[in-house]
């Protein structure tokens, strides 16, 4: 996280009046550079990830699980008689707020950086975390030349950093049964 | 009259509370002035509140008691624009959620209840 760091919420979650202040201050400033900074993106991006950098917040949804893995796709090209499974990383959250499930599964182009929290985070709770702020990146960024990359702060301050090519966002229908 | 007009000045910085509703693009509109009291209890149904006025500390302060009042533990969550919409307020809310709903938003000098 460049703009909405760990840092920045716990300075907002303080109770010395002089920091939170400062931290509100800050936050704004955070808020006008990553407008800024959103802004430049380019304008051809795969269809979700835009819904995800400009519509679609997860703010307050439980961060049910997350993990990579790889998936097979089988393939087949019938002039050569040539079968084989082409293999692809993901990366999946599974995202929940009251009724709705959602999943997002990112096309990863290498391996996800899981940063723990910073030592002694005094907002740890129990129970799945909440998904904070998020922030993304574009290959147009500097040092970034991998596609793109979402970074996403969770309430118990661990730091997802997703680098990606594409992203799918699929609601899941919940049985009756399975929610009551 | 100089002991008056202080006395006045302290009064207007003196925060309101309201029963509050999130309203599309993100704001948050304020409805009735209610008690600190009927906040708690408004808070402990999962409703909506907001606290007003010009002093961010004041504001600060009486959010974050009525939301510990009403919820023991809590988090302040900061407002993110680029989704939750420009007028976004800044809140306290349950730590954790357990199923629990609502918040406890207040104003600061940039960004007030509509």
């Amino acid at each position: 996280m460049e703009y909405f760091t760990p840092e920045l919420y716990l300075r907002s979650n303080s109770l010395d009046d002089d920091i939170a202040d400062q931290a509100q201050e800050d936050w704004e400033v955070a808020l006008r550079a990553y407008k800024e900074h959103i802004a430049k993106l380019p304008k051809r991006l795969p269809a979700q990830f835009r819904e995800l950098a400009l519509g679609k917040s997860h703010h307050d949804y439980e961060v049910v699980e997350y993990s990579q893995k790889v998936t097979q796709t089988p393939t087949s090209d019938q002039r050569f008689g040539v079968h084989a499974e082409i293999s692809r990383a993901v990366f999946v959250v599974t995202l929940k707020k009251q009724d709705d499930l959602e999943l997002l599964i990112y096309f990863i182009t290498r391996d996800v950086e899981v940063r723990p929290s910073v030592n002694e985070w005094p907002l740890t709770e129990a129970g799945e975390p909440l998904w904070l702020y998020d922030e993304f990146y574009a290959e147009s960024d500097r040092d970034r030349d991998h596609g793109y990359t979402h970074c996403i702060l969770l309430s118990n301050g661990v730091e997802l950093t997703i680098p990606f090519c594409d992203v799918m966002l699929i609601p899941v229908e919940v049985a009756s049964n399975v929610r009551s | 009259m100089a002991r008056s007009k202080k006395s006045s000045t302290a009064q207007s910085d003196e925060p309101t509370i309201h029963e509050a509703t999130c309203v599309a693009g993100g704001g948050v509109a304020k409805g009735a002035v209610i008690s600190e009291q009927d906040a708690v209890k408004h808070r402990q149904n999962d409703g909506d509140v907001v606290v007003c006025g010009p002093s961010l500390r004041k504001n600060r302060a009486m959010a974050r008691m009525i939301e510990q009042q009403a919820s023991g533990t809590y988090e302040m969550h900061q407002p993110h624009t680029e989704t939750a919409g420009q007028d976004a307020l800044p809140h306290f809310q349950p730590k954790p959620r357990n199923g629990r709903e609502g918040h406890t938003f207040y104003e600061t000098p940039n960004r007030k209840a509509k």
